[in-house]
């Protein structure tokens, strides 16, 4: 993992929030098949990936990699329906995508959604408090 | 200066020795060695295993038997050690084998990973199984996979695998428990209070 420090900036951070929130809702619109699985899925994981970026960016950290993110989006404090560490586990299930070929199926797009939609408000607003954070 | 090198020396030799009898001890419950077989059997000095068995006997880990001039060492089943370092040795010993890459070829995109029973638990013997739960996605029949046999597994030789391939929607509740129990190797074990 390799971290990189810039500038802190809070209107970037902002934007990537917004932009995962609009791309969530979008995403959430869509039916689940074994057709749609690979977007879906990719798609929750994207925007729980970039609130967590937005957290690094308005700390003024650049990463290469997908974990911090995601681990920073862990350290949150959220009170949620499922458990916040399953986002861990589509992180794994997307490496196993990109780097082994792996294809979601529809019940992993089902499983997504359920995370996306027990997780992704409380998450959303945990990260916009930090983010208005002076 | 010489001489401290020399304590040092010894002292790494003596753990070393010392993990070797544990890990012995820890692969081979049921069996009873003698100290020349022992020594022979992890290439130790008889001298530094007389040491390390006398140390281990003082501990309450292994008791030894004077049999004429022979003496016969064997192990203490209920010793804390059993419930401590042999569970963190099985787990390293798992990490350290191929087991889940093959579980891997096996299941592709598993849910979570976990050890358990015996081999969780730290009351394996030679002949118990190495059991792994893998949970997946969606509603599919629980099923035991023969993953085959381990050839080696510390100082013990073909130890069979079991994969119990289960989904949360369809799984007894006793199995479950027994799972979550277990130790996560990979991924999130999601339980509900």
């Amino acid at each position: 993992m390799t971290i990189r420090y810039k500038r802190p900036d809070a209107k970037d951070a902002l934007s990537l929030v917004q932009a995962a929130k609009r791309q969530m809702d979008f995403t959430l619109t869509m039916d689940p098949s074994d057709d749609s699985a690979f977007t879906i899925v990719r798609n929750i994981y994207e925007c729980f990936r970039m609130i967590g970026d937005a957290l690094l960016v308005k700390k003024g950290i650049e990463s290469d990699d997908h974990l911090a993110p995601i681990n920073e989006l862990l350290k949150l404090k959220v009170d949620t329906l499922r458990p916040i560490f399953l986002i861990d586990n589509l992180r794994r299930l997307m490496h196993n995508v990109n780097y082994y070929g792996y294809s979601p199926k529809k019940a992993e797009a089902d499983d997504a959604i359920s995370i996306a939609k027990s997780c992704f408000k409380q998450l959303h607003e945990a990260v916009m408090k930090e983010i208005e954070k002076h | 200066m010489a001489k401290k090198k020399m304590k040092g020396v010894k002292l790494l030799e003596l753990n070393e020795a010392y993990q070797k009898v544990l890990q012995w001890f820890f692969s081979r419950p049921t069996e009873k060695i003698g100290l020349t077989d022992l020594s022979e059997a992890l290439r130790i000095a008889k001298t530094t295993a007389r040491s390390v068995v006398a140390k281990l006997a003082e501990e309450g880990f292994l008791t030894i038997e004077p049999i004429g001039k022979l003496l016969r060492i064997s192990f203490v089943h209920n010793h804390p050690y059993n419930f401590t370092w042999k569970i963190s040795y099985n787990l390293s010993l798992v990490f350290s084998s191929d087991v889940l890459n093959e579980v891997h070829k096996i299941i592709p995109s598993p849910k979570t990973i976990i050890l358990f029973g015996s081999y969780r638990k730290g009351d394996d013997i030679e002949t118990s199984d190495l059991d792994i739960a893998v949970e997946v996605i969606g509603n599919e029949e629980p099923k035991i996979i023969e993953m085959g046999l381990l050839e080696n597994f510390g100082y013990r030789k073909n130890v069979p695998v079991h994969l119990y391939v289960f989904s949360r929607n369809n799984v007894d509740i006793n199995l479950f428990a027994n799972i979550a129990n277990g130790i996560v190797l990979e991924g999130f074990l999601e339980a509900r209070p």
